[in-house]
């Protein structure tokens, strides 16, 4: 299967992996060829040695290992949440992420032509900006709306006069 | 639950998120994880993090577990990819930007950490020199014949299971053993 010498049968051979025909031929190979039995050998020796001194590695101190183990895990597990599991903190805090790059991208909106604008475009801005000077007005339009009423009230009085006058008079 | 509960079990437990039976295979594993690593990678503080990632990513996956493989295979499978993968990415890497300056040997491969000579109790100073022996064999293995040496001496895995763990065939898992004792007997022939 690996040509003449069966090398990469060796340590299987050391280990009994290898079914029954295997082992015999490797076995019989063995008794005949020097070479391999000294690898065997050798091979056998070497993995001893690493398992002895395997144990001499330095280990780290483990309840630090540990504690550092769960401070990572969790830090996983809070990045592998979905968003809809996220406490309301995080939430709130999106939200005003997201209306924080709203307001930067409008700002950079406004700051972005850097080429002066088409004749048509200037009329158009200088009459938004009429708009948002009269912006004040515009924002109080409701009150407006009730502003027939405010005009009337001393009529209103008029007809109905307080109740202190009618005792005075 | 209880000490004797197998791997297999508290892993199932840990699939449904049982912190105890987390913790408990992380006792039961953390050495042997942490040499394995250390082993591939050639250096403490990258053993250390690749051991806590297969920690990381047993918890979030154990689920997935099946039990058809031992728990080891399956943990070691998730270990030692981990290792070979960044043992690839340093050495891409170190390729790039390659290391340069006062005491860098050219021909030392990237990722390996000697311990320095320090001064000591003789005890100590013995197990510096012999896991700097060991290291300095490993250092001339690739990481998959390190990571198949290192499964079968401390794990005691058979061919058919290394070559699980290192998704390769059982003919491949058996020349990367084969050559990486090979060179490991070399080296520690020539240092002794
Ligand atoms: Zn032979």
């Amino acid at each position: 299967m690996f040509g003449r010498h069966p090398q990469y049968e060796l340590i299987p051979y050391l280990r009994g992996e290898l079914d029954h025909a295997a082992r015999e031929r490797v076995a019989n190979h063995l008794h005949e060829c020097a070479a391999c039995a000294a690898q065997l050998d050798a091979a056998a020796r070497a993995l001893q040695l690493l398992a002895r001194q395997l144990q001499d590695l330095p280990t780290p101190e483990w309840t630090a290992y540990r504690r550092e183990l769960r401070v990572k895990l969790a830090e996983r597990q809070a990045q592998s949440r979905p968003w809809w599991r996220l406490g309301a903190v995080w939430g709130s805090l999106a939200t005003a992420g997201i209306a924080a790059a709203l307001l930067v991208a409008l700002n950079l909106n406004h700051r972005a032509p850097l080429e002066t604008p088409p004749v048509e475009q200037l009329a158009l801005a200088d009459a938004n900006v009429d708009l948002l000077r009269n912006y004040p007005v515009v924002e109080r339009m409701d009150m407006l709306e009730n502003y027939d009423v405010i005009e009337h009230l001393d009529e209103l009085q008029g007809a109905a006069p307080p109740a202190a006058q009618v005792h005075q008079s | 639950m209880t000490t004797d509960q197998t791997d297999e079990e508290l892993c199932r437990r840990v699939g449904e998120k049982d912190m105890r039976a987390f913790d408990l295979l992380v006792d039961r594993h953390q050495a042997r994880a942490v040499r394995m690593a250390t082993s591939i990678l050639g250096n403490e503080a990258d053993g250390r993090d690749a051991s806590q990632e297969a920690f990381i990513r047993l918890f979030q996956s154990a689920h997935r577990f099946d039990g058809r493989s031992r728990f080891s295979t399956w943990f070691y499978r998730i270990l030692v990819n981990l290792c070979i993968d960044q043992q690839r990415r340093n050495r891409w890497w170190n390729k790039v930007v390659p290391l340069a300056g006062p005491g860098t040997d050219n021909d030392d491969e990237p990722g390996i950490d000697l311990p320095a000579d320090e001064p000591g109790p003789e005890a100590e100073v013995i197990r510096n020199q012999s896991a700097r022996r060991l290291r300095q064999a490993l250092k001339d293995l690739s990481p998959s014949q390190r990571a198949a040496v290192m499964l079968q001496v401390q794990e005691d895995l058979s061919s058919r299971e290394i070559a699980e763990i290192l998704k390769c065939s059982e003919n491949t898992a058996r020349v990367h053993l084969h050559r990486g004792i090979t060179r490991l007997v070399k080296t520690l022939k020539e240092d002794s």
